[in-house]
Order: structure tokens, then sequence, then C-alpha cells
């Protein structure tokens, strides 16, 4: 196990290092941020003075090593656009994706878990029909336009929620969140909705292709006969299995969720990363974006090592693979 | 009390209907597309840093983009004492949140501090390029000196907030440090800790592309903002715009697209408020380089450096037509730089006529009766618009013959290449910053030279010495009436050599709610000391 978690660990650190020289290196081909970042009147002196104090003058490989280092000593260098530190900025950034991505997650485990395992006990159901075609929608329609659909029906058409930004915020325990207030909640729940519509669907169609696979099976065909409770069966024997699956893709799509709300935090003007990132890459503001496709790298990372280690305390099988491997 | 102050000179009978709405009228929230990104007045050379700075650091004069006009702020008067020479009278009523009165050592301070801000991504330095020296007559004068005559200075230095002297003395202005080591620093402006300057609001909260809360200030030596907080939020995306205008979180919007107008005019209880801007849109065509990149067919030749093919590309075009029905109706036609209202506007110059036979009449008279093949470049994300536009021109020029294929980069790599002189007719745009036409055509118009800091967006390299001649003329002429014949000419000059291929001249579009005033500034500023509850 420790073994594993070793091995783990420096898979990562070689995946990140890869990762930002690549980043480096693209972004460094795409252009130069001055020319973006400078006024359309100012004269050239102006222009070689902000090459110069953005450190653009420097040969890449420097320009790399000086971010490496710096990095290295958790400072992941300074915005070109802000002027304030990346880490600041990115922090105070964080809490807002991570509230809608939470909540969308809930929403969407919420709902998909239990309706994918209806439609995979009960195929012929109407329901299980319903919630089918509701899931065929879900995956079908773009969520941009899902998003501006939702905030016409129910942000101006039926003004139940408000349109974009984030409500009131609140600090308990050292967070600051909107989740901690009732302005914040109203605020959250449509965008979060709408980023959870396409993970709905995708979770419901693996619940249920899951279920519909482990009902056939003999032991569950034998736990019936046995006259075991049906809650029992479903929720120890066909659940437990049926998760298996599902963990890998849940795990998938959290990441997708924490790192790639970037439409929905556009288009409900949501003040999280997404929108940053979307921002940062218009000006070239080469700090930010560095910092942050590395932090969408260990996040991805944590994520898959996390689901890993949940799968071995599901799954016995994988536990025996792992423990063989480790060895 | 206040409140008197704020309608001062209404009726008694909109006064009483004030206090009424007073409840309701404090506070005003506003969409940008873009919000400031630092509250440092001196950091970063920007358009949407130019709103802030003006919102909560006046500098000593305002120019006004509704009436052109150069107001007084903490100068309250300036005269000429010789070609060179400048006295400002500063405002004797203008206190820092410190309480201390403004003093010509603050000035000097925030002009040195100005070459001054590390990590600047675009200094304003040129603003204040041509100062030679400062000097503190006391009683709350100051004097300019500048290196050569200067007409525009007080234009210039209207960009430049002026911030408190946190050392002891004055220093004794250079063009380097001024000799002093303690720079006010960016992050504490944007924290709090360091005022932004005397402005009609002061900064309660900044926070980076998401929003920035402003509070009136009391203590304002002029007339008061009608709003006491201001909330200035980021909302890049136009849909998003819209919809928090259309719902209701959001009271004022600027950079309205345009195919939002028909939604908010359908709305009812929205107002759309536009002004024609100074922002000038047009393709620059290659005449500095054969062969020229984009071009094929013609043996190596550059077809743009012959003057029949330019003129050609300005029949060629129906603006009217782009104006109308790409743009809707929110662009004016132009046939010249400088737009109509700003100082150095031609009226003589007429329109460019739409002339698609008598264009490849001159193509042919030029030496390519079957045209030749041109790659028409164009930001696709930078101007309104623009990628359409830009399309809407490829389809024009191949009425007149020529092969036409469009490709467009987003902004953050297409102005690099134009800088490289990658391209060879291209979409540009360009405002007159400072709200005259001098430094735009300084800029656009004349040899691009980098010492002499001539034509930086010039990177078509349209050159004629008469022009320059004429603009070197006009800088030196401090005489308004005739620095003004002189941009004339040059204009005239431009149009004459057809030098340029301009559209039009964009319109600034902002939506409010009804029962908001709201001034359009045609330098695009949004300026929210001005805007009121309607009544």
């Amino acid at each position: 196990m420790i073994n594993f978690v070793l091995q783990r660990l420096l898979q990562c650190i070689g995946v990140v290092l890869a990762l930002s020289i690549v980043l480096f290196v693209g972004l460094w081909l795409i252009g130069n941020p001055v020319d973006v970042l400078i006024s359309s009147e100012a004269t050239e002196a102006d222009r070689q003075a902000a090459i110069v104090a953005l450190g653009l003058d420097r040969p890449i490989w420097e320009q790399y090593f000086n971010f490496l280092v710096n990095a290295m000593q958790g400072d992941w260098g300074t915005s070109f656009v802000y002027k304030e530190p990346v880490t600041t900025i990115l922090l105070q950034r964080l809490p807002a994706s991570l509230e809608l991505a939470f909540v969308a997650f809930f929403i969407a485990i919420g709902f998909s878990i239990p309706a994918g395992l209806y439609a995979g006990l009960k195929p012929e159901s109407s329901i299980s029909k319903a919630v089918m075609g509701f899931s065929l929608i879900g995956v079908s329609i773009p969520t941009f336009w899902q998003g501006m659909l939702l905030i016409v029906a129910f942000g101006i058409a039926l003004p139940f929620f408000p349109v974009g930004d984030r409500g009131d915020v609140a600090t308990y325990f050292g967070i600051t969140s909107s989740l901690w207030t009732l302005d914040g909640w109203h605020h959250v729940l449509l965008p979060a909705f709408s980023l959870a519509l396409l993970k709905m669907s995708l979770l419901i169609r693996v619940t249920r292709a899951a279920t519909l696979e482990i009902v056939r099976l003999d032991y569950v065909k034998f736990a019936f006969a046995k006259g075991v409770r049906p809650t029992r069966i479903v929720f120890v024997h066909i659940l437990r299995n049926a998760l298996v699956p599902l963990i890998t893709v849940i795990g998938i799509e959290l990441g997708n969720l924490l790192a790639y709300g970037v439409i929905t935090e556009t288009v409900f003007s949501w003040p999280g990363l997404g929108k940053l990132l979307i921002n940062s890459i218009k000006v070239l503001d080469r700090p930010m974006i560095v910092a942050q496709l590395t932090y969408t790298a260990l996040l991805f990372i944590t994520i898959n090592f996390l689901v890993d280690i949940l799968h071995m305390t599901i799954d016995p099988r994988v536990r025996s693979v792992m423990g063989k491997r480790a060895k | 009390m206040r409140k008197i102050q704020i309608i001062a000179g209404t009726s008694l009978l909109a006064c009483a209907s004030a206090f009424a709405l007073e409840a309701a009228a404090q506070d005003l929230t506003v969409g940008l597309a873009a919000i400031a990104t630092s509250a440092d007045p001196h950091f970063h050379r920007a358009g949407y840093n130019f709103d802030l700075r003006e919102n909560i650091s006046d500098a000593l004069a305002f120019s006004s983009g509704v009436t052109g006009e150069l107001e007084p702020r903490l100068a309250q008067s300036w005269e000429i004492v010789d070609d060179t020479k400048w006295v400002v009278t500063l405002e004797p009523n203008a206190k820092f949140a410190s309480g201390n009165a403004l003093g010509a050592d603050d000035v000097i301070y925030s002009f040195c501090r100005v070459r001054n801000v590390p990590n600047s991504p675009g200094l304003y330095s040129s603003f204040i390029g041509t100062i030679a020296s400062l000097t503190d007559l006391g009683d709350g004068k100051l004097e300019i000196t500048t290196k050569a005559p200067d007409p525009n200075l007080m234009r210039s230095l209207s960009n430049i907030g002026i911030v408190e002297n946190p050392t002891e003395g004055t220093l004794a202005y250079d063009e380097e440090t001024c000799g002093n080591d303690n720079w006010l620093s960016t992050n504490d402006f944007n924290s709090g800790a360091t005022a932004a300057g005397i402005g009609h609001f002061k900064v309660r909260t900044f926070t980076p592309d998401v929003e920035i809360v402003l509070e009136r200030n009391d203590d304002y030596y002029g007339e008061a903002a009608a709003y006491e907080t201001v909330t200035i939020k980021a909302l890049p995306d136009n849909s998003a715009r819209i919809a928090a205008l259309l719902g209701g979180s959001v009271d004022v919007i600027n950079s309205v697209p345009i195919n939002g107008i028909e939604s908010i005019q359908s709305a009812g209880n929205l107002e759309l408020v536009s002004a024609p801007s100074t922002l000038a849109i047009f393709f620059l065509a290659d005449q500095g380089q054969e062969p020229t990149p984009k071009v094929t067919g013609t043996d190596g030749k550059n077809p743009f450096l012959d003057v029949r093919v330019r003129r050609a590309l300005n029949l060629a075009i129906n603006r009217t037509e782009i104006a109308e029905t790409i743009m809707g109706g929110m662009a004016q036609p132009a046939s010249q730089l400088i737009g109509e209202g700003v100082f150095g506007y031609n009226p003589d110059l007429p329109p460019y006529a739409y002339d698609p036979e008598a264009a490849r009449a001159l193509l042919a008279e030029a030496g390519y009766p079957n045209g030749f093949g041109l790659t028409l470049t164009a930001p696709a994300d930078r101007y309104v618009n623009g990628a359409q536009v830009a399309q809407a021109v490829a389809a024009m020029l191949s009425q007149i013959g020529i092969n036409v294929t469009l490709e467009t980069f987003p902004r953050s790599v297409y102005f690099e290449k134009a800088s490289a002189f990658e391209y060879s007719l291209y979409l540009a745009g360009a405002a007159a910053d400072t709200g005259e036409g001098l430094s735009l055509m300084f800029n656009l118009a004349a040899t691009r030279d980098t010492e002499k800091g001539w034509g930086g967006a010039n990177r078509g390299r349209y050159s004629n010495p008469a022009t320059d001649a004429l603009l070197v003329e006009a800088q030196q002429t401090l005489d308004d009436a005739k620095r003004e014949d002189l941009l004339r000419q040059a204009s005239a000059q431009v149009y004459q050599d057809e030098g340029y291929v301009p559209l039009y001249h964009e319109y600034g579009v902002w939506a409010t709610k009804a029962d908001i005033v709201f001034e359009p500034h045609a330098n695009l500023v949004n300026i929210f000391y001005t805007a009121r509850p309607k009544n």
C-alpha cells in the first residue's frame, strides 16, 4: 500500500513537471502578452519598458527556471495584469468555484443515483422511460445554451432567482462562502442546477447500465430466491457493486466540475476560477494561466488517486491486484 | 443638506420628489465588460483603468467626453506664460482623505511616480513626456516648463491622477527617479491602505476581475456625486451582461452588443444611451515593404504602394451599409481618422463614394485588370462585430475583382503579428485618448519612427513628409484655431494620399434602467459621479 502511494506520488511530480514545461513553451509560442496589454496609443519606448518590467526580455529557459525555483518555495509568481500574487487571486476565487461545484455535485448525485438505480431495476416502467428521456435531453443540450435558457426562464420571465453574481458571503470557521447565507443559496441554485444537468444525465446512464448488468447476475437471483429483504438486496448487493464503475466516473466528473465550470461560470457571471481562466487567457496573463492549469492537473491527479483508494476499499478484487503489484 | 447639494439648480418641486426617492436612490450597480485591474491610478494605461481613475482620483483637469471641453479639476485654472511655460493654480479646497490640503508637492510626486511603478504592463509616461521641469511657486501655484511648446499639455495631464505625497519634502523633478526610492506600492492601493487621491468616490473594496465597490467622498471639493455607493461588477460575457440588466441585478451596463439592442428596446423599463466615440475603425494597407506577405499573383509587387489601388480600396467599400446593417446603426461612417466633434475634425472632407465600377477601373489602370490574391486579416475579438465587418469588406473587395480570403486571429496574437508586419491589409482601431486629434494623428499618420515616438500604431507605414511637417507644426502651435487648421490640413493630406482606409467611428452604447440618468462619454469612459436618479 505504501509502496503504491509512493509510486503514485513520483508519477504525480513527473506529470506536473512535464505539464509545466508544455505550458510554458506553449504560452511562449502563442505570443507576447505585452502587445495585448499595452495601450494602442503607447509609444515604442513604453512598450520596451513593459517588456523589461514583466521580465519578458529574458530567454525562455531562464524564465522557466525562475518560475520553477519560485514555485517550489510556494511563490507562483505575480499576475501581469493585476500585479497581485497569483496565489492570492486564486485563493480569492477558489471558494466561489468550490461552492458551485459542490452544490452541483450533490444535486447531480442526489438525483441521478436513485433515478438510475430505479431505471435499472424497473426498466419497463413509465417513470424509468421518463428518466431516460430526461437524461437524453440533458446530454444533448449544450451547456451554454441550456444555461441561457434557464436564465431567461427562471431569472427574467419568472424572476424566481437572481441573475449573475454570487450573493452575500459570510465567514464561519475561517471559510468565506456564500453557502453560509440564504442569499448565497438563492444565487447558487440556478447555476449549480445548470452545471449539474449534464453530469446528471451521464451519471443516470452509468448507474442504470451498471444496475441492469448486476440484476441479471446469479447471486442477485439467488438472494431473491433465498428470501433476503428486497431493500437489503438493492442497497447492499446491487448498489455496492454498481458503485464500482460509478466511482471512476464520479471522480472524473468531480474534477471536471471543479476545474472546468468555465462555461457555466461565464454564462452566469459566477466569480470563480473558470471565468478567471478565460479572462487570463484572453489577455495572456501567463503566470495566472500556468498556475491555474497546474492546479487543475494537481486536482485531477489527487482525485484519481483518491478514486483508486476508494476502489480498493469497495472492491476486494482490486485490492488483491494492487497488493500483488505493490510486491 | 447633502441632498440639496446634489440637486442644486433644480426646482423646488423636483427637490421634493427627490426626497421621496432618496431611499431607493442611494446605490448604483453597474455591469461593465471590463473593470479596472488596479486601484493604483498610475499602474496600467488601459481604457478600463481610465474609468476607475476618473471616478476615484482626480487629475489636474478632465477632458469631457460629453462636451469635448477641458474642465478644471485639481487645477482651478492655468495660464500660458510663454511658449514653454505654464502656471497652474491648484484648487484650494481640495483635501486628501488624510485631511491634508492639496499642494504642488503632491502633483510633483505623482508625476515622478508615473515612471516608477514596478512591473507595470504599460506606463502612463508618454502623457508626461514633454515636461522638462516642475517648480513649486508656493501659494498653491505650480510652474510647468515643457521641452518644446506643447499645446496639449493639460489634456495629457488630465490622465494622471494625483496622489498624496508620502515623502517629507518636495521632490526635485527629473525623468528618472526624482532622487526618491520611497514609492507607494500598487498593492496598497488595491487593499485600500493607500487612498487613490482626491475623487468623487473612494474605493471601499477591490476584488480583481470580480467587483469594485466605491463609496461617495463626502468631503469632495466640487459638486458631490448623487449615489452613495457604486458597485462595479465585471460582466465580460455579452449575454450575461444583458441578462443581468434584464433580470434587474444591475442598473447600468456598458458596451451593449449590437444584437442585444432590440431586447433592451423591447423591455419597456430600460433605456439606451449612446454617443459617437472617438474610436476609429479602419484598415491599414501595407505600404512599407515589397513584396508584401499576404498578396499573391503580382509577381512580387506590392499593389498597395500604388495610390490608385489604395483609392480603389476606399471606393470599393460601402460604409453606410456596414454601419447600418452590421453595426446596427451604432457607427458613424468615416472618411478621416479624427471623429466628428473631436478637436481637429475636418468637416470639408467629403465621404467616400461607394463606386465599385470606378474601383475596378482604377485597379485595371494600375495594372491589375484581373485583380490579385489577398488575405485580409482581422482580430476576432477586439472590436464590436469586427470579424463580421471584415467579412463584409472581404465580400466587397471580391466585387472589384480582388480574390480575397479572410483570416482572423484572437487579439492575444493579432497585434504581435501586426507589429512584425506580417499582414498586407488588416483591421485595427484607435481612439483619441486625449480627446483631441493631434496625438491620434501622430500615432497613426506620422511616419513610423520608434526614436521620435511617432507612428506607434502606424503598422501599415503610411508616410508622407508633408503630413509629418503639418503635424510637427501643429505640435508647436499653442494657438487653438491655428492648430486645428493644421490638423485639418493633415487629415486632408492623408485623405488625398489614400493613406488609410477609414471605415467608421464606433458608438459607445450603454443601457440603463429608465429611472436613471447616465451620461454617455465619447471616450467610452464610464463616469459614475454624473449618474443620478431621474427627477
